[in-house]
């Protein structure tokens, strides 16, 4: 089992401000697993999302990541799981403007501290299908072709768990299709286990199990 | 992250926003010429004005019989029971003080008529040594003051050798400078003799300046014998026939002269000699005392200055860093540590710093050079601590500018950043 969360809990605001984004969530999920996970926009989505990417902290609940209880783990600690274990997408790509393709797919190689990458930021473009566009800044390519340059980049760190935003929230149906079958056939290829968040039933009918939130707590 | 990762994050990141490191670097080189040019003048300001003042001579202490000037009565006395400072007096003191000062210099004061051409002129003379010439800072105008050959002259020829000032010489001739070699004819004391002049002085207002404040001050003189303008002819001093006015004790240092003064009058009340004590240590301390003062209102100034830097670079800084939230967010997404997003910051405000040191220091020598030296006329002047403690200073106030953004930096949630929003 690659994640195992038991009642995990986030509130943001205090008083009547208080928002529950994620209500005693229990979630596990299995190696090379495809999830989906829908829900309204507010429903908690991305913020579990942020916790299972360590980029976020429950305020309760317990999170296990490959068995290791990430709860105690320091910045340097989560910050090594980040660089070497989990991968990000994000809806709006979050490509470095000033930087070309190659430049950007390299950036987490900068904080490396283990051995360097099985592959190259240049095969990895390849293997996504811009070996012709590497030296390309992002506003030089299109809305799917910055997608796949972040899912490059994503996969040079070799992640066990690949976090994907709303992946195809910015792109048109042909190149959400292209890039959904990109995911598949990366998946299958290196045994990723992707866990997907998006409000469109289409995307999320291509995992193997859809999991839908409606205020922080999974409908039944 | 290793250091050189670091660094070339830093650099990638100013060559990438070459405006930005064109501001801030030039923020930094603005503040850096002008803490220096602070500094620089008025440490440069503080050395004029005590240069100044020795020149007036803070470092003399004059030691004064009751002057008798031609025909005008002397009015000052010696207490009853002691005696006037006579040459010998001099020799003992000269030996007593030996290398502890510059200078005891014998001096005599007279009125002597001096004819050249057509023209008739009555005038003070001084008699004294070559050592006054040190005392003299104003320089020569032309030709040189007394030596030590001139004394054996004197006492062998006909033809006595003196320097001359240059107001004196201008009220005989317009090119006061050609007057040397000239002969000219002064009766002193009712007898005629030849002078030849050696020297011509610059016109040593200074030295006037503090005769006349001497008189001033002192009761050495008669009220009518202040009215005197001293342009003066130097002849050698004659300690067997020239009445001794009195002495002049040259201090190494006005530093010196408060524990000097308590000396002579040990010496003096030793040999039952009850001279007048010409002393401008204290006015001179309260001069010392307000250039000390200006000096420490220029510190405060350069500190302002520097703190306007640091608040004008944090400005900056803060809103480069705004700008680069994202991507700050994205690099803790992909594994930076706190002090990884932080390091580069800093880095930054360094580096920028560092750029524009040289830069700062060209415009300070500019700004000194062709602002402040020809307004002011001192030479600005640069303690050896301010040239290396306000680099140092400067890269520290990048630090704390930079400071501020990093503990943004750090602060800042990645994941409010890179969704945009919580859902």
């Amino acid at each position: 089992m690659l994640v195992e969360m038991k009642g995990i809990v986030r509130e943001f605001g205090v008083g009547d401000a208080k928002v529950v984004a994620c209500d005693h969530l229990d979630l596990t999920v299995e190696t090379g697993e495809f999830i989906a996970i829908v829900g309204d926009s507010g429903s908690g989505k991305s913020t579990l999302l942020q916790i299972l990417g360590c980029l976020d902290s429950p305020d309760r609940g317990s999170y296990l990541f490959a068995g290791r209880n990430v709860d105690g783990f320091s910045d340097r600690e989560l910050a090594r799981i980040r660089n070497e274990e989990i991968g990000f997408v994000f809806q709006s790509f979050h490509l470095l403007g000033d930087r070309n393709a190659l430049e950007n797919v390299r950036l987490s190689l900068d904080y490396r501290r283990g051995d360097p990458p099985p592959d190259s930021a240049e095969d990895l473009l390849d293997r996504v299908g811009l070996s012709k566009r590497i030296h390309h800044l992002p506003s030089q390519l299109s809305g799917g072709e910055r997608q796949r340059v972040a899912i490059a980049r994503a996969l040079i760190k070799s992640p066990r768990l690949l976090l994907c935003d709303e992946p195809t929230g910015n792109l048109d149906s042909t190149s959400s299709e292209s890039l959904l079958d990109l995911l598949e056939e990366l998946r299958t290829e290196r045994r990723i286990t992707v866990v997907l968040v998006s409000h469109d039933s289409a995307v999320a009918d291509r995992s193997d199990r859809i999991l839908t939130l409606v205020d922080g707590r999974w409908a039944s | 992250m290793s250091p050189a990762t670091a660094i070339s994050l830093t650099l990638t990141a100013i060559a990438r926003h070459p405006m930005r490191a064109v501001l801030v670097s030039s923020t930094f080189a603005i503040g850096f010429a002008s803490v220096l040019s602070i500094i620089a003048t008025i440490e440069g300001g503080q050395r004029a004005i005590k240069h100044d003042l020795d020149a007036l001579g803070t470092d003399l202490i004059a030691c004064l019989n009751p002057i008798r000037v031609g025909p005008f009565p002397e009015i000052g006395e010696v207490e009853e029971g002691l005696r006037a400072i006579e040459a010998g007096d001099v020799r003992a003191l000269a030996e007593m003080l030996g290398s502890e000062v510059d200078g005891v210099i014998p001096l005599s004061v007279d009125l002597v008529v001096t004819r050249r051409g057509g023209v008739a002129m009555t005038h003070t003379v001084l008699a004294t040594e070559p050592a006054f010439g040190e005392v003299v800072r104003s320089g020569m105008l032309a030709g040189r003051f007394l030596e030590a050959d001139d004394f054996t002259r004197s006492n062998s020829s006909e033809v006595v050798p003196a320097a001359i000032d240059e107001a004196l010489a201008r009220r005989f001739t317009d090119e006061p400078a050609k007057m040397v070699g000239e002969r000219i004819s002064t009766v002193r004391g009712g007898k005629a003799m030849e002078v030849e002049i050696i020297g011509v002085l610059n016109d040593p207002i200074t030295l006037r300046k503090h005769l006349q404040l001497l008189d001033g001050t002192s009761k050495a003189r008669t009220i009518a014998a202040r009215r005197l303008e001293f342009l003066n002819l130097y002849l050698p001093f004659r300690p067997e026939v020239d009445r001794c006015a009195g002495v002049l004790v040259d201090a190494r240092d006005s530093s010196d002269v408060e524990a000097l003064v308590p000396r002579l009058k040990s010496f003096f009340s030793a040999r039952a000699v009850g001279p007048y004590y010409h002393i401008q240590k204290l006015w001179v301390g309260q001069v010392l005392s307000m250039a000390d003062r200006l000096g420490k209102v220029g510190h405060f100034l350069w500190i302002v200055d520097l703190l306007v830097v640091l608040v004008l670079v944090a400005s900056i800084s803060l809103l480069a860093v705004d700008e680069s939230f994202a991507e700050v967010a994205l690099r803790r997404a992909e594994g930076a540590t706190v002090p990884e997003v932080v390091a580069p910051v800093l880095l930054e405000g360094i580096f920028l710093a560092l750029a524009g040191l040289l830069p700062g220091w060209l415009l300070s020598v500019v700004i000194l050079r062709e602002g402040v030296q020809p307004v002011l006329v001192w030479e600005p002047y640069l303690p050896p601590l301010a040239i290396w403690g306000t680099p140092l200073l400067l890269v520290v106030t990048a630090f704390l500018a930079y400071l501020v953004p990093a503990r943004r930096v750090a602060r800042l949630q990645p994941a409010v950043v890179l969704s945009g929003h919580r859902d």
